[in-house]
């Protein structure tokens, strides 16, 4: 194998070549949504640390996450958490050798997106209505 | 070592020190795991946020919380550092795939490191 890309020959994933279906949108939202919980996972450890810093830099912290743009973030990782998430179950399935025929691979695509915009808005729904998630969120 | 191998385990045992199939086996139990802890640690998160800093240092410090989280935080970082190497293997060649790969390892193994102290602190706190 060549380590240098001289190759004229498409790439992985051949966007150029395919007419675009389903399991391949999923199959790069999968990879995409990936790199944007890698990125979250910053997020998760800057908030740790705060926690652990003390009550004045949790305080910011939370500040910070919810603002307007602090909540647009949380809402686009927690939309790719339960894409991640559930598409990743659809994986697994696969693995023990289930549900790959293409009839089956196109539905249970389209109850991955359905399932994980449901889970999303319920999560939401909960934390706004149920919990106040956000401190100081009733002032808002 | 080699010659005693069965044609099968050379086919089936390629790859880097003979476990070709490692990685795929870590990226599938790591998502079990995954699949577990990130219900848990929402639901138990989404009960102490709303009252406030306190609460959560309490759920964070507590035995079952920060067993989660450090459960969480474990498996978290080595499916995302195997999941990461994959797409850089795919998209990079060279000294440009060698530099990203061990960016990954130490950006993954130090992000962890930080995340792992920060529960420990709380946890020892109290």
């Amino acid at each position: 194998m060549s380590s240098s890309w001289n190759d004229p020959r498409p790439m992985s994933p051949f966007t150029s070549i395919w007419r675009w279906h389903i399991t391949m949108v999923l199959s790069i939202l999968h990879r995409a949504t990936g790199m944007v919980l890698g990125a979250g996972s910053l997020l998760i450890v800057v908030w740790l640390a705060a926690l652990a810093a003390g009550e004045k830099q949790y305080a910011h912290m939370m500040d910070l996450l919810a603002s307007w743009p602090g909540r647009a973030i949380l809402f686009g990782f927690s939309l790719a958490l339960f894409f991640h998430l559930l598409n990743g179950v659809r994986y697994l399935v696969w693995d023990s050798g289930h549900g790959f025929d293409k009839q089956t691979a196109n539905r249970t695509s389209w109850m991955v997106l359905v399932f994980a915009l449901v889970l999303t808005l319920g999560l939401w729904t909960a934390g706004y209505w149920m919990f106040e998630v956000f401190p100081g969120q009733k002032s808002h | 070592m080699a010659r005693y191998q069965t044609p099968r385990a050379k086919i089936t045992g390629l790859g880097a020190a003979g476990h070709g199939a490692h990685h795929y086996l870590v990226q599938r139990v790591t998502a079990l795991a995954l699949l577990v802890l990130v219900p848990l640690v929402l639901l138990s998160f989404l009960a102490a946020f709303s009252s406030g800093y306190e609460a959560v240092r309490i759920w964070v410090g507590s035995l079952f919380g920060s067993i989660t989280l450090l459960a969480l935080m474990s498996a978290m970082f080595w499916h995302l550092r195997l999941g990461v190497q994959v797409a850089l293997e795919d998209y990079f060649g060279g000294t440009a795939r060698m530099l990203l790969l061990l960016v990954n390892t130490f950006g993954c193994f130090v992000l962890w490191l930080i995340a792992v102290l920060s529960i420990l602190r709380v946890f020892f706190e109290g």
